[in-house]
């Protein structure tokens, strides 16, 4: 595989394992806790010239820590849910009135897009989903699926992506807390950024997106500036 | 008047398994984080004190900020799968729409079907007499949602910050907070492979084991 393939490939990886929502999720969480410990760091770190090499191990030790946590804990939610779905199916298999069946089929599809059907369309779909589903299979033991082991990584990869932008400040400027303020900049206006474009994708107002999230990467950015005032 | 009961609340705006993950995290976030701040305050009262409050402040603004992300998250989702509907009714792209709802809703009971029966989902979708777009808008129904995910996280804050209330040096204090931490981790995670029908002790234990890795990294880097 040629190396500018790479970044390409990985793009399309996480494209395809995580929804555009979880994206930018995912891609927030990766800026907010970069930019938080490093906040924390220049309060905690030692004061000696080490101070750039303590930054880059523990902004490293986090992110990978964060990243398998959020990946985890990611798949433990899709195996929960799988987990829901497999009882209800075991429910609506033991259920002998078609009328309850029909309305345990409905509430489940009540929050999803046939919600938003004619009446008619609905009851089709119930209709098939109670003809559908498989009888007898009871679920003995829950394990995490290929695409959910996939989804460790996809989120790995996107907090990654945050550390790698917001560590260059700290490979190219001196002192440690010029660097700190730099990085928080710079994940301040990824908040912007990340805000506008949730509203965009949710068809929202853009910039009051860009408001909110920015305001609330404006207070961590404070707090994290702020709390080294405290401390000297 | 009978005040609202807060189970009937958060079990109104989130589900079993949002309800692990945020304790989850709200548990994680501030262990991490009082565990590097415990490197550089004072060990005395004062830096107690301090602990308390970066333990409070971190867990709101995280409960925040995971509450927006969350009902941003599947707004953007929703309006991701409308956009495909529409595109399914209109012809456009339809191949690519179909797989699109699909994806939308594989975590519904459609998901359990076979390929000919979504496919029949689908064409039921496609032929519907009306469809309604979704009309995207943060009302009082979304800020619940974004208050209940918060409460999750600020809650769990309290069992780990307990010691940070009683004890006056920074040491111990910061050592019972690491205990808590991992045994409140240990139950929910076996309570979560419980719910999801997992292996429970297999999974208490990797819970576990992440606070008890912050806390070797704690001391690795010259901490408590």
């Amino acid at each position: 595989m040629e190396i500018s393939q790479a970044p390409k490939r990985m793009f399309k990886f996480i494209g395809e394992t995580l929804s555009l929502g979880d994206r930018l999720s995912e891609l927030l969480y990766g800026v907010v806790m970069v930019s938080s410990i490093s906040g924390l760091v220049v309060i905690a770190g030692p004061p000696e010239t080490s101070n750039f090499y303590y930054m880059l191990v523990v902004l490293f030790i986090t992110i990978i820590l964060w990243g398998l946590l959020d990946g985890i804990s990611y798949a433990m939610l899709s195996a929960a849910n799988r987990s829901e779905r497999e009882t209800l199916v075991e429910t609506i298999d033991v259920e002998g009135d078609a009328a309850n069946r029909r309305k345990a089929i409905a509430d489940d599809l009540d929050g999803t897009l046939i919600s938003r059907l004619d009446e008619g369309a609905k009851s089709r779909i119930a209709e098939i989903v109670d003809r559908g589903l498989p009888r007898q299979a009871a679920m003995t033991k829950n394990r995490l699926t290929p695409f959910e082991k996939r989804i460790v990584l996809a989120a790995f990869l996107l907090d990654f992506i945050a550390l790698v932008i917001l560590v260059i400040p700290y490979l190219v400027l001196k002192p440690l807390a010029f660097a700190a303020l730099v990085s928080h900049l710079i994940a301040l206006v990824m908040f912007v950024l990340i805000g506008f474009y949730y509203a965009k994708f949710a068809h929202l107002n853009k910039w009051k997106g860009a408001f909110v999230a920015g305001s609330l990467g404006l207070i961590l950015i404070v707090f994290a500036e702020a709390t080294e005032i405290v401390i000297v | 008047m009978r005040l609202p009961s807060y189970r009937a609340f958060l079990g109104a705006y989130t589900s079993a398994s949002e309800r692990y993950a945020e304790a989850f995290y709200g548990i994680i976030m501030v262990t991490g984080c009082t565990g590097m701040v415990s490197l550089g305050v004072p060990k005395e009262e004062a830096g107690v004190q301090f602990m308390l409050w970066t333990a409070l402040l971190v867990n709101i603004l995280w409960g925040l900020i995971d509450g927006f992300t969350v009902v941003y998250g599947s707004m953007v989702d929703e309006v991701a799968a409308d956009v495909a509907v529409g595109n399914l009714r209109s012809g456009k792209e339809s191949e690519k729409a179909a797989d699109d709802i699909l994806d939308e809703l594989d975590d519904s009971l459609i998901g359990k079907l076979g390929d000919e029966d979504k496919a029949k989902v689908v064409e039921a979708i496609r032929s519907a007499e009306g469809y309604t777009h979704f009309e995207n808008k943060v009302r009082w129904e979304e800020i619940k949602r974004i208050l209940a995910i918060f409460s999750i996280d600020f809650i769990t804050v309290f069992p780990v910050a307990i010691p940070y209330i009683f004890f006056t040096d920074l040491t111990p204090a910061v050592r019972w907070s690491f205990i808590i931490a991992t045994f409140l981790m240990a139950y929910l995670g076996y309570q979560w492979a419980k719910y999801a029908r997992m292996r429970r002790w297999r999974i208490a234990v990797l819970f576990s084991s992440f606070t008890i890795f912050l806390l070797v990294i704690s001391f690795a880097l010259g901490g408590l």
